[in-house]
């Protein structure tokens, strides 16, 4: 593997959070999205995953998941083979991912509802004590208190603003105390100003709970212009999965206030990654992955 | 309230317009209703709410799994969908006579021919609700954990609850028009048998138009049910 780290030499972690070895993956009929490819985050590290719409973002964060399998390679998270979703892992979607027809506060509880349902199986749920009513009540009670939308605990998804929805998404997953944390375009959704009052609560979730983090950001209309490719003549719309692969065109907003980073893909697929140590501003991710050339840069 | 004033008011009317013995005014029927409801009325009242709701059960029990097999399984839906389509608009209740023949002239027939059709009616918006579910929901909800179980417990059937009452609520009508159809022959209770051999055939005008308002009053007391079930499961649809 080909990383970067100074400072896995002077504090080597037992296992990495996430190791990805030798991915390969397809969909059917499709030509493959991962060949070959290797990836390892260490505990506590926050990661954002950008490149070209359509190069496999979402697909990454699936297989993190467990939700989807590789066709060949291996899936390792906190040492562990993974086989299917593993419950101290919190995937939050762009949206859609609450019940319709539970509260807020019902929303909330359901991973935990989820855990009591299956009892401490050390499939669906970790093993150890089966978790009681009352502890789900506090651990919600304490989310929502949190994320501040307390106050709508009894309404409907429906009733409430994209950015309570995902408040409410963030809570349904920090409730189950996780160790991994997976967001895929979390805020793309949100206005600007929702956006980044959401980004910033994440980096202050993160740092207090030191939750392992991997986000894709997301496109932003925000700063297009200030990352067009050099080479106006050269540039070709993003198409998916195709061989030669366009440059990203968009940049997550949280790159691009933490200033000057770009990462940008050659026509011939190859990645310059370009990173600003005198990085200022509201920066959510330590870390990025620049796919699909698998490069990365970090501050 | 008022639109059953206005109508047993436009009864009145039309009643006295006609002045004859097929149509007499709603006090008249209201005597006999009152009458006839400790005795054979409300015997037969019972009979045919008893049919009705068994009915329903059955199809409940019945289209919710079926409904959400297909939806959750392509290839299931792949090798059923085209017997649906095919089955789906035939009018069910002209195999009432096969029906009555395999299954005797027993409650069982009348249960059956009813729950046939209210089953394709739940079946189809099931399977539809079940397939139509939006693919980041179940993703995510399976990232809390959720195998095939809680997924069912936790999103399938909560999913189509709404569904299955809102085709109830539209198919009571039907399911007591065929119920009515049904125990209009070859049985000696309900208020189909009532209204047509009991009133009908002896002339009883008063009486039968009791039985035609016990039959209304069913109808109206089972929309209510839908209604209140609606109220309480599905609070989120309302607001």
């Amino acid at each position: 593997m080909h990383r970067l780290n100074e400072n896995s030499q002077s504090n080597p972690p037992p296992a990495p959070m996430i190791a990805l070895e030798d991915l390969t993956f397809a969909y059917p009929g499709q030509p493959p999205i991962f060949q070959g490819f290797s990836w390892s985050v260490e505990h506590d590290e926050a990661w954002a995953v950008i490149g070209p719409s359509g190069c496999g973002k979402s697909t990454l964060l699936y297989l993190l998941a467990g939700l989807r399998q590789p066709d060949s390679g291996h899936v390792r998270v906190n040492g562990q083979a993974l086989q299917r979703p593993r419950p101290q892992t919190g995937l939050i979607l762009q949206d859609y991912g609450l019940l319709p027809w539970a509260t807020v506060a019902d929303n909330a509880a359901l991973g935990l509802r989820v855990r009591r349902f299956y009892g401490p199986d050390g499939r669906h749920a970790p093993s150890g004590d089966r978790i009681q009513p009352a502890e789900v009540e506090d651990r919600v009670a304490y989310w929502l208190e949190r994320l501040g939308i307390a106050p709508l605990r009894d309404q409907f998804p429906a009733q409430i603003s994209g950015g309570q929805r995902q408040r409410t998404a963030i809570a349904r997953t920090l409730a189950m105390n996780p160790d991994l944390l997976l967001m895929d375009e979390p805020f793309s959704s949100l206005d600007a100003l929702t956006r980044e009052d959401l980004e910033r609560l994440t980096v202050e979730l993160r740092e207090e709970t030191g939750v392992t983090t991997v986000v894709v950001p997301g496109p932003t209309t925000a700063g297009v212009a200030a990352t067009t490719p050099p080479r106006g003549g050269d540039y070709r719309e993003p198409s998916r999965r195709t061989a030669g692969l366009p440059p990203p065109r968009q940049f997550p907003r949280a790159l691009e206030s933490g200033a000057r980073h770009a990462a940008r893909t050659g026509r011939d697929g190859s990645c310059r990654s370009v990173s600003d140590p005198s990085r200022r501003g509201i920066s959510c991710w330590q870390d990025w992955l620049c796919w699909p050339c698998g490069n990365w840069s970090r501050s | 309230m008022l639109a059953g004033l206005a109508l047993l008011a436009l009864w009145q009317l039309v009643a006295f317009l006609i002045d004859k013995p097929v149509l007499p005014p709603p006090w008249e029927v209201l005597v006999a209703f009152v009458q006839e409801l400790p005795q054979e009325l409300g015997r037969h009242m019972l009979v045919s709410g008893w049919r009705v709701i068994a009915s329903v059960l059955v199809a409940i029990a019945t289209a919710v799994p079926a409904g959400l097999a297909l939806g959750l399984s392509p290839a299931a839906d792949r090798l059923f969908a085209p017997i649906i389509y095919l089955v789906y608009p035939i009018p069910k209740i002209v195999l009432l006579p096969v029906v009555l023949l395999l299954l005797g002239i027993g409650n069982l027939s009348k249960i059956f021919i009813i729950a046939l059709i209210l089953f394709f009616q739940i079946l189809v918006v099931v399977r539809d609700e079940a397939a139509n579910l939006r693919p980041e929901l179940i993703a995510s909800v399976r990232s809390l954990g959720a195998g095939r179980q809680a997924i069912l417990r936790f999103v399938y059937l909560p999913a189509c609850l709404p569904a299955v009452l809102t085709s109830l609520r539209v198919s009571i009508g039907t399911a007591i028009a065929v119920l009515f159809f049904a125990e209009s022959f070859a049985t000696s209770s309900g208020l189909g048998y009532y209204i047509i051999v009991e009133t009908w055939g002896r002339l009883a005008y008063p009486e039968m138009y009791a039985g035609v308002m016990a039959m209304s009053l069913l109808g109206l007391f089972l929309y209510l049910i839908v209604d209140r079930l609606e109220r309480a499961f599905v609070p989120w649809l309302a607001v």
